[in-house]
């Protein structure tokens, strides 16, 4: 009798936290539809520096969207085993996880570096502020989404499986899988669309 | 003692390796489609950005249901109405950026002026 009252409790518990969580992420999306609209409004304001179509190299975005998206599906495996209580299983793929999005910010910070070895800043256009600003917070999301997840499989190695690392996991697998979301947009809108 | 609930596998509330690697394998071609009629200059640019914007819809809604768990069941309604409203609320922030940039743009082009054209027209420099 005690024991299903604690279920359910777990449940709503999981439940709430879930919904709130969810509250958080449609914040974060209204920051990036603003971001997003910005760059769109601002993308042929280049002031005779380069232009989408000068900075970017598609097989190198086609990599990191690959990356991403690899790391995404990984999370739903992590996630499959954090339901199913296999704490080492869980760390497994979440390190799997965490190494794809540590290659994917990798990638990132060299194409933000050689741009600016170039001289193309988010100083020099409208285009490029809008350019920096839109792919740099989804890029600091991913560092800060790793950082997280490295706290938290370190948490679940030493501490072991608790319904409270579960809701922790669960709340991270949907960020996680968000940030691949607004970047289907950036590779659609900002780079696919960008090339034409 | 009964087994109690917590052993919930079922893959409606949290998936299944089956689900997830449906979703992994429909976000390739979701990706690969518009990056392939892109980079071999398969269709026109307005077939393109119809393919493109499709393609990207399509992978939203591949990785909402599936990676996301997004659904019309109790568990997951409030969540999904949630999801639907935000989306209306960035539909009014983009749509309605886009028109009033656009009527900006518009109305701050040069303003044509019958009467200093006539000034500045060429036959009027002749002395």
């Amino acid at each position: 009798m005690k024991n299903k009252h604690h279920e359910l409790a777990e449940k709503a518990a999981t439940e709430n936290l879930t919904f709130g969580f969810w509250l958080y992420i449609m914040s974060d999306c209204l920051i990036f539809a603003s971001l997003f609209v910005t760059y769109v409004v601002l993308q042929d304001q280049t002031f005779g520096g380069p232009t989408i179509k000068d900075i970017t190299n598609l097989p190198y975005i086609l990599t990191e969207t690959f990356i991403l998206l690899t790391s995404s599906f990984t999370t739903g495996l992590g996630t499959l085993a954090i339901h199913a209580r296999r704490p080492r299983r869980a760390a497994a793929w979440f390190t799997l996880t965490l190494a794809l999005g540590i290659a994917f910010l990798i990638m990132e910070v060299a194409e933000f570096q050689m741009l600016i070895a170039e001289g193309h800043t988010w100083k020099i256009s409208a285009f490029m502020s809008a350019y920096f600003t839109l792919i740099g917070t989804h890029g600091l999301h991913v560092a800060l989404g790793s950082l997280w997840m490295g706290i938290l499989i370190l948490m679940l190695l030493i501490r072991g499986y608790s319904e409270t690392m579960k809701r922790r996991f669960l709340a991270l697998s949907i960020f996680w899988h968000f940030l691949d979301v607004i970047w289907i947009f950036i590779f659609t809108f900002v780079y696919l669309m960008g090339s034409l | 003692m009964e087994h109690t609930l917590h052993t919930n596998t079922e893959p409606t509330t949290h998936g299944s390796v089956r689900t997830y690697t449906l979703g992994f394998i429909l976000s390739i071609v979701a990706t690969v489609i518009p990056y392939i009629a892109l980079t071999h200059h398969l269709v026109s640019s307005e077939i393109f950005i119809f393919i493109a914007v499709g393609a990207a819809v399509v992978q939203l809604f591949v990785q909402l249901v599936l990676f996301l768990h997004l659904s019309f069941k109790k568990h997951s309604l409030l969540n999904s109405i949630l999801v639907a409203y935000t989306g209306v609320m960035v539909l009014t922030i983009v749509i309605g950026t886009l028109w009033v940039m656009h009527n900006l743009n518009k109305n701050m082009e040069a303003q044509h002026n019958v009467y200093m054209e006539q000034l500045y027209s060429p036959r009027s420099q002749e002395y």
